[in-house]
């Protein structure tokens, strides 16, 4: 048999032919988003089971429990990584539009970008890496070891009972994360120019205000929430659909963190495309 | 045998990856049966097992529960099934996150609608039954191999089910816990009412238990009826299987097994 398999080989070399592997990947992708739309759909269908029955669709300690570690837990690393970020934006673009004596553009310039742009990516990395590793792992050691296949057949849906708290609380926790992002940015980016532009504090924060829109709030609070969407979803489906042990569980969760990191920067250029085509 | 049965797999079949398991099974389950089911390791037993529970679908036949067709059900409706039976697991498969108490509590505060205090109360007098008090607050990591089978056969009784399926209950338990158990399983048919389907290895505790037995043999059922009727077998595969002797035709048949 193992010898056939072998033999086999080199008259298959279409295989590794280049548009072979390009339709292969396509076809991957596009069966990967099919199931985690599925993923999506039965999960809100087993909650609503729930409801239909007179239940909460979770107990609410699971989500404080999720809440807790998502949202809470994460906030010195997104503080942190923002903080730094703004710091160092503001210093470089300081440096050059200092040339054409215009560094008192640089409150706006930090308040739009982080508002609509990075404060969202920057949270969505960081939790894609914090919390949808911890998801992947999680759930693939249980589905390892049997213990998704016992809950469901104790009767409990495993989407609602599982996937449910992990997805409402990263989608809860990532626009408020990203306003914390934000925060933290302009105070950095308020330190270094205070300090080597000579912008005062009250100005900085006057212009951030003059030239924020309401606009930009509402993106990037839509974006963020998406985001989590989108990073929770990856993290539940790998997890659930570990196969081969603990070695699995481990390229399980490398894999969702990739996925999740990667999806994130794609929507966001998507979303940025469409956006700056319809509100010019 | 007029009765209904409570469970009626009708020519089941399924392959996993092209690969033939179950090849036309043929079983009734009666209420209030004790049915031990035999075979060989790797043979397809937890299979079966979970394919009663609808976790896997037959890709022949059909599996019947009192009028209900497992395989169709709605999700709602197959839930609501699965809540009315109880799964010991091979390996226990209790939450490796929650404490005892926990797990215990677990089916309860999902399906159910009982208070807190009763749920306790509940746990309490679940553990005890199955030789587990004080254990509420333990791990399952803290647990020995044995001890982790007994608490998830308590767990499996927390909704009081009409069915209780146990997959190789007194697997790793000393002779005595292991009778325990036994009894135990006897207890709650002459008490409750319950049914139970156990597979087992263990052909002493089989026959302390056993009202009805099957053996499953290459993908279908060979044998079934009486436990007496299975200690005068003519049939060499259940002599052999029952006697645990090495000469016979389930060993003539291994090397076969190694080519396909
Ligand atoms: N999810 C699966 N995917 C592929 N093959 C499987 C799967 N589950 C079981 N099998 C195969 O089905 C066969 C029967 O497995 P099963 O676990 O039912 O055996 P068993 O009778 O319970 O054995 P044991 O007494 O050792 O527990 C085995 O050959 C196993 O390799
Ligand atoms: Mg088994």
């Amino acid at each position: 048999m193992a010898s056939n398999r072998l033999d086999s080989f080199p008259a298959r070399p279409n295989k590794y032919g280049l548009l072979y592997r390009i339709g292969f990947l396509t076809r991957n992708a596009l069966v990967n988003l099919g199931s985690i739309i599925w993923l999506l759909l039965n999960t809100a269908e087993e909650m609503a089971d729930n409801v239909r029955r007179g239940r909460l669709p979770f107990r609410p300690s699971a989500l404080f429990v999720q809440t807790d570690r998502t949202a809470v837990g994460s906030v010195p690393l997104v503080l942190m990584v923002s903080f730094f970020l703004g710091l160092t934006m503001a210093l470089l673009t300081g440096y050059q539009l200092e040339k054409f004596g215009v560094e008192r553009l640089i409150p706006s310039l930090i308040a739009i970008a982080f508002t609509r742009e990075l404060g969202p990516l920057i949270t969505g990395i960081v939790l894609a890496a914090r919390i949808g590793a911890a998801f992947t792992a999680e759930l693939g050691t249980m589905q390892v070891a049997e213990e998704v296949e016992a809950i469901e057949a104790m009767g409990i849906g495993p989407l609602r009972f599982l996937v449910a708290p992990r997805l409402v609380a990263i989608v809860g926790a990532m626009p408020c994360l990203s306003v914390c992002s934000v925060i933290a940015a302009l105070i950095g980016s308020c330190l270094i120019s205070w300090v080597t532009l000579n912008i005062v504090p009250a100005f900085f924060f006057d212009s951030v205000l003059s030239s924020l829109l309401v606009n930009d709030i509402v993106i990037g609070f839509f974006k963020a929430a998406f985001f989590g969407l989108v990073i929770g979803l990856i993290a539940c489906f790998k997890g659930l659909t570990v196969q081969g042990g603990a070695e699995g569980v481990g390229r399980a969760t490398t894999g969702s963190v990739v996925i999740a990191i990667t999806s994130v920067i794609g929507f966001d250029s998507l979303f940025n495309v469409i956006v700056t085509q319809y509100t010019k | 045998m007029t009765e209904t049965p409570l469970v009626h797999l009708n020519q089941v079949v399924l392959a996993f990856a092209g690969k033939p398991v179950l090849n036309g099974v043929e079983l009734k389950i009666f209420p209030q049966d004790r049915l031990v089911i035999l075979g060989q390791s790797g043979g397809g037993k937890s299979t079966m097992l979970r394919l009663i529970l609808g976790i896997l679908k037959p890709s022949g036949g059909e599996i019947k529960y009192k009028h209900l067709r497992v395989s169709r059900l709605s999700r709602s409706k197959l839930n609501l099934l699965r809540s009315r039976i109880g799964m010991v697991y091979q390996y226990s498969a209790l939450i490796s996150s929650l404490n005892v108490r926990a797990n215990l509590a677990l089916p309860v505060r999902e399906l159910g609608r009982k208070s807190e205090s009763d749920i306790d109360k509940l746990v309490e007098e679940k553990l005890a039954m199955v030789g587990m008090s004080g254990t509420e607050d333990k791990m399952p990591s803290e647990l020995s191999g044995g001890m982790r089978k007994r608490v998830s056969l308590a767990r499996a009784l927390m909704l009081d089910p009409e069915l209780v399926l146990f997959d190789e209950p007194s697997a790793g338990l000393d002779p005595v816990m292991s009778s325990v158990i036994d009894e135990l399983i006897i207890n709650l048919t002459e008490k409750t009412n319950t049914t139970s389907v156990i597979v087992t290895h263990e052909m002493d505790s089989a026959f302390r238990i056993a009202t009805r037995m099957a053996m499953l043999y290459q993908g279908s059922i060979i044998q079934e009826g009486k436990p007496e009727d299975f200690k005068s077998s003519d049939h060499p595969v259940v002599r052999q299987f029952v006697t645990g002797e090495v000469e016979g035709p389930m060993t003539e048949s291994l090397p076969d097994a190694d080519n396909t």
